[in-house]
């Protein structure tokens, strides 16, 4: 599973690795400080390349810079960056920021969980979600648009 | 804005109306007064007339009854009365005192040629040097005899009244006739003022009463007469003082008595009245011009009508004034509003802005304070997972799990206390949608929620499906059975009771528990932010709730209220809008 986590809160960039661990699943994680950076990774070309395709990105809302809402406006618009896999986890459980999200095509919508068992529970759920869409991707791709 | 009819601050129809009509109804009053006014003082001048008309003609005939009694005296004598005789007949007749307005009562015998001669002889010898003048070519002779009082008659003594036509022709009328006469206009000699006068005749005859002219004119003897002054006639009449009419009177259209001069006190130089009468007098007519004089226009003039008008017209003056003072004050009042209504326009922007700002507020703390939370929470679950193999060791201290969990206790109920503090600042800043609510449903998972059983919950509703701001509702209710659960000592024993009775305008909703009850004295402060029955260690309570119970059925209009006994469990009544809060964002701000 190739991830990027899109967050600017360390403690749960900790939080997130620690589940990640205790899931047991294999992945790679990119961590980018906010949209600004999350982008400027999606972009990189050849050597630069850090995120493994297929990838999923994991994407805070509440960022410095260039917030969750425009980080995905952005990211929609761009024709470099085609068909990317979004899934927003953050604390807002504001009713506007889920129409938003899923406005902008986001594939799911996570409330942030306060502790490592049920951010455990979270990876379990997007390891699932993973597996549906890796294999085969194509079909994925297809189910999604 | 819609504009109201009084709103415009002009005068409109309705004000000009009101005027008009009040102006019709003075105008109407006042011609009204005026003609009866009129009418009456009319009928006073009519009645003045005919009452000095009616004096001269009573005094005519009273003056004529003393000529009368003069001729029967003349008949008693068989006309031949010597001018003692006459003398005393007149003394006895007291014309100063009963005739007033006579200047003498005489006689006038009327003579030929024939009886000229033996005439004079009698009366030369009643009056040496009598004679008679002045001398004219009439071929008859009607010498004044007698004239009685003769002090102030005596120029008249011998005038032979047949010198002159007016004198003469009246004297021969009242032969031919048998009736009393009077002359036209003359000027009595007597008179020292030479002004207007005329005679007054009574024939007598020798015998019995002669029956037609000739047999009259055959035996005539003369005539008894007196002489009159005009002034002095009208003059006793009546006191002019007394009267509220002048009068002037004509004879053939030769003025001979005048009282319309501007020399006379009384008079009046545009009367009010005028009136002419023609009046039949012994053979003449006289032309009597009445006209009110001054004393009259006095006594007449009535203020009655024109104080109506002046009146009335203060009243329009009045109305009228109160009409532009009502529009003036209408139109400041419109005004105000105006001023009102934009300073209320610029109050309730703000109170968008304050609401937006407070949202965002909201939103951002939502997430702020809630991070670095979060961050303890977890990195303390970290430690703890870490510290896992030594924490389950025998030589592990214990201090350090209990601490942990008490790191974790604490946070908990500081995410809880931030939860709290954002949806109570939350509520009525986002309207919610109406969309229906299952009571049942809402029970069941109430049930569900707090893990009781289905029997400790009971409905009793009328209705089921409502519709309203069903996240609200749900959160009122949840609150007040929460509530139940927390502070209940037995879980099992706890028993609730959801009732809901519709009225006319609202839904009447009651939670009821059986749990420790409420004493009177914290019966108002649970309503209040922070406060909470329960010591502070107890994690499960933030003292949120219920301020937030209480402040999202007010935004929704309704009063919570309760009743409650310590032991008997508390009951909580409230109402309920039958359709979702139909207040917007803003005025639910105010109302929080």
């Amino acid at each position: 599973m190739n991830i990027l986590l899109v967050e600017d809160n360390d403690v749960d960039v900790l939080l997130f690795q620690r589940a990640l661990r205790n899931a047991g699943t294999q992945s790679t994680v990119v961590r980018a400080k906010d949209g600004v950076e999350a982008l400027e990774i999606l972009n990189a070309q050849g050597a630069d390349k850090q995120v493994l395709d297929p990838y999923v990105i994991l994407l805070d809302i509440n960022m410095p810079r260039m917030n969750g809402h425009e980080f995905l406006k952005e990211l929609r618009a761009s024709e470099d960056i085609p068909g990317s896999r979004v899934v927003v986890v953050t604390t807002s459980s504001d009713p506007k920021d889920i129409e938003l999200a899923y406005g902008s095509y986001a594939s799911g919508y996570v409330v942030k969980p306060s502790g490592t068992a049920e951010m455990t529970k979270v990876i379990d759920t997007l390891h699932n979600y993973w597996g549906v869409c890796e294999q085969p991707v194509r079909r994925c791709d297809q189910q999604t648009q | 804005m819609k504009k109201l009819p009084f709103a415009s601050g002009k005068i409109s129809m309705l004000h000009i109306m009101i005027v008009m009509l009040s102006m019709v109804l003075t105008f109407s009053a006042w011609q009204f007064s005026k003609n009866q006014s009129e009418s009456r003082i009319e009928q006073r001048f009519n009645a003045s007339r005919d009452r000095i008309v009616g004096l001269i003609q009573d005094r005519m005939l009273k003056y004529e009854d003393a000529l009368q009694a003069g001729v029967a005296a003349m008949e008693s004598h068989e006309g031949n009365m010597t001018l003692d005789q006459w003398r005393v007949f007149a003394t006895h007749l007291r014309i100063d005192e009963k005739y007033p307005g006579i200047n003498g009562i005489g006689v006038i015998h009327f003579l030929s040629d024939q009886t000229l001669g033996a005439y004079l002889e009698q009366r030369r010898a009643e009056r040496p040097g009598f004679e008679i003048f002045p001398p004219h070519e009439q071929d008859i002779y009607m010498p004044i005899s007698f004239i009685e009082p003769e002090d102030i008659n005596a120029a008249a003594v011998g005038l032979d009244v047949a010198h002159e036509l007016n004198r003469r022709s009246a004297a021969l009328a009242s032969r031919d006739t048998g009736d009393a006469h009077i002359s036209g206009p003359i000027v009595l000699v007597q008179d020292a003022n030479a002004t207007s006068g005329f005679l007054f005749y009574a024939p007598f005859y020798r015998g019995d009463l002669p029956g037609g002219a000739a047999e009259r004119r055959e035996r005539i003897i003369g005539v008894v007469y007196a002489p009159f002054v005009m002034r002095n006639l009208l003059g006793g009449l009546l006191a002019k003082d007394l009267r509220h009419t002048s009068i002037s009177i004509s004879d053939s259209g030769q003025k001979i008595y005048d009282e319309h001069s501007s020399v006379e006190e009384r008079h009046d130089p545009a009367p009010m009245f005028t009136d002419t009468v023609n009046l039949d007098v012994y053979g003449r007519t006289w032309s009597l011009d009445i006209r009110s004089n001054l004393a009259f226009r006095n006594d007449n003039t009535y203020s009655q009508p024109t104080m109506i008008l002046v009146g009335g017209l203060v009243i329009e003056a009045l109305i009228l004034s109160l009409l532009i003072l009502m529009v003036r004050a209408n139109r400041k009042a419109v005004a105000y509003a105006d001023e009102v209504t934009k300073e209320l326009r610029t109050e309730k922007q703000k109170l968008v802005r304050t609401n937006e700002e407070l949202e965002q507020f909201a939103y951002a703390a939502s997430h702020d304070l809630k991070t670095p939370i979060r961050g303890i929470s977890g990195l303390t679950e970290m430690i703890k997972e870490d510290l896992e193999d030594y924490l389950s060791s025998p030589g592990a201290n214990p201090e350090i799990s209990m601490s942990l969990d008490l790191i974790l206790d604490r946070v908990q109920r500081m995410n809880d206390l931030t939860t709290g503090i954002i949806e109570f600042s939350r509520i009525g800043v986002q309207a919610g949608d109406c969309g229906p609510l299952h009571l049942c449903e809402l029970v069941a998972s109430l049930t569900s929620d707090f893990k009781l059983k289905p029997h400790q919950i009971v409905l009793e509703s009328p209705v089921n499906e409502i519709c309203t701001d069903p996240v609200s509702l749900r959160r009122v209710i949840e609150n007040l059975v929460g509530n139940s659960v927390k502070y209940h000592g037995s879980p099992d024993q706890l028993s609730i009771a959801i009732t809901c009775r519709e009225t006319p305008n609202s839904l009447e909703f009651s939670v009821k528990d059986n749990g420790p009850g409420i004493a009177p004295k914290f019966q108002r402060r649970i309503f209040e932010m922070f406060q909470t029955l329960r010591t502070g260690d107890a994690p499960e309570s933030t003292g949120i709730g219920l301020a937030i119970v209480k402040k999202a059925i007010e935004v929704n209009g309704g009063q919570v209220r309760l009743e409650s006994t310590p032991g008997n469990g508390t009951t909580f009544h409230f109402q309920w809008p039958k359709q979702a809060a139909s207040l917007g964002p803003i005025e639910a701000g105010i109302a929080a």
